[in-house]
């Protein structure tokens, strides 16, 4: 099953090499690079899985999915971060997230995680 | 008073200064638009390349070696840039879109640069080449990173160990402990870090260096034996307790919360009806393990121990009478 997908990265090798594996699946991919750009593509909405950056310069992931939960935004959320401790894990998932991917990743588990998400 | 200098003299000084400030703002000049010539040339390369090494990434096993032969048909320069665009993803990935970027960089030739590196004389080199040869590792890498680990310099020691995480042969284990050392000049959180990376390849050998004469050995052993559950080092934690130096018995007491064992109550309860930061530790540690094995200790911590305990055991405060 293929979705609409909104990948959110400052990192250009992580948005790519992201894009391009899920683009592989057959599924489209818009891309963001910061928190801001990627609140406002997520509040038009239609997406059937966000694959969102925490440390972004300015709004974090933490900051935009928060804000998408807030507006009642269900929207299956995958973090996608450099913080691995456990600390870290529970403000993801308290903020709202459906999973937590720990870089350096799997672009292989994370496809499988995206295509658990859209069910 | 001395005289003036003759204004002849004077003349050719001001002359001399002019030529010396004329002939920095043009070098300033040229190094600029080399710099800029250079940095088109790079964004030309990556447009043209940058799909390639992406492409490689999510090859299927019948399409990588048509894209490897084109990685080695591209000019010098060419390969160079997909090496390094290669080397810099590597970082981002593991599983199997990693093995694709290895074979890429194999493919471009960076391998034999990056072995000519760690012989340079510029420690930033050697370093760049410790984290490449972490990343690629090619035949041969772990010897090259056991002798980066002995280097002079600290930083490119520092990058080396960090790279020996990737590595779960037991030589690498052991060159890793050896950098917990006091003296090592390796910060403890880059060896620690290395240590949960080997994982349960490291998890015997950590449960040894439990009983390192260094102390700075023990302590990252203790704060690495929890985190990566180390099998039969339960025992030698309990006995860390009490350990010389506080900061060992410290990090004896963070692990003993994640891999705890019943020898090790009555010395924690000792340490927590001592008081102090490791009296609050000690009463943590006891709270998380099991009611069953701590419920007296606890009581006996209700009843005497400071106030800083009590809550660190997670206990009411006392009543007055």
């Amino acid at each position: 099953m293929s979705g609409r997908i909104l990948v959110v990265d400052d990192d250009r090798d992580i948005r790519d090499l992201v894009a391009i594996k899920l683009e592989s699946a057959g599924h489209e991919i818009v891309t963001r690079e910061d928190g801001s750009q990627a609140l406002e593509a997520a509040v038009e909405g239609g997406w059937d899985v966000i694959v969102l950056d925490v440390m972004m310069p300015g709004m974090s992931g933490i900051d935009v999915l928060r804000a998408l939960r807030d507006r009642g935004d269900e929207t299956p959320v995958i973090l996608l971060t450099a913080r691995g401790q456990e600390k870290d894990i529970e403000a993801g998932f308290a903020a709202g997230a459906d999973q937590y991917v720990t870089k350096p990743f799997s672009p292989r588990a994370l496809l499988a995680r995206v295509t658990a998400a859209i069910g | 008073m001395s005289p003036l200098p003759a204004p002849a003299v004077l003349q050719a000084v001001l002359l001399a200064t002019s030529a010396v400030v004329v002939l920095m703002l043009i070098a300033l000049i040229a190094q600029r638009t080399l710099r800029r010539r250079h940095d088109r040339r790079d964004v030309r390369l990556d447009a043209r390349l940058r799909p390639l090494v992406l492409e490689a990434t999510i090859a299927e096993d019948d399409e990588i070696d048509a894209l490897l032969d084109r990685v080695r048909a591209l000019s010098a320069p060419e390969r160079a840039h997909v090496g390094r665009s290669a080397s810099l993803m590597l970082r981002d990935v593991t599983g199997e879109a990693a093995d694709r970027l290895r074979a890429v960089a194999d493919a471009s030739g960076l391998v034999p640069r990056v072995i000519a590196a760690v012989a340079d004389r510029d420690p930033v080199r050697r370093a760049d080449a410790a984290e490449a040869l972490g990343l690629l590792a090619p035949a041969g890498a772990l010897e090259l990173l056991q002798a980066l680990a002995d280097d002079r310099s600290p930083e490119v020691r520092t990058v080396a160990v960090r790279a020996l995480g990737a590595f779960d042969d037991p030589a690498a284990v052991d060159r890793v402990i050896a950098a917990l050392a006091l003296d090592s000049g390796i910060p403890i959180s880059v060896a620690a870090s290395a240590l949960v990376q080997q994982g349960a390849a490291a998890g015997e050998r950590v449960r040894d260096a439990l009983d390192h004469p260094d102390a700075g050995v023990r302590r990252g052993a203790a704060r690495v034996a929890g985190l990566i559950q180390a099998p039969g080092a339960g025992a030698p934690l309990a006995r860390l307790i009490d350990d010389e130096h506080e900061a060992v018995g410290a990090a004896a007491m963070r692990s003993l919360e994640r891999l705890p064992v019943r020898e090790a109550v009555p010395s924690l309860l000792a340490t927590a009806l001592a008081g102090g930061s490791a009296g609050e530790a000690a009463a943590r540690t006891l709270a998380a393990m099991p009611a069953a094995w701590s419920a007296d200790a606890l009581a006996a911590i209700g009843a005497k121990g400071e106030p800083g305990v009590r809550r660190a055991a997670g206990l009411p405060r006392r009543t007055a009478a």
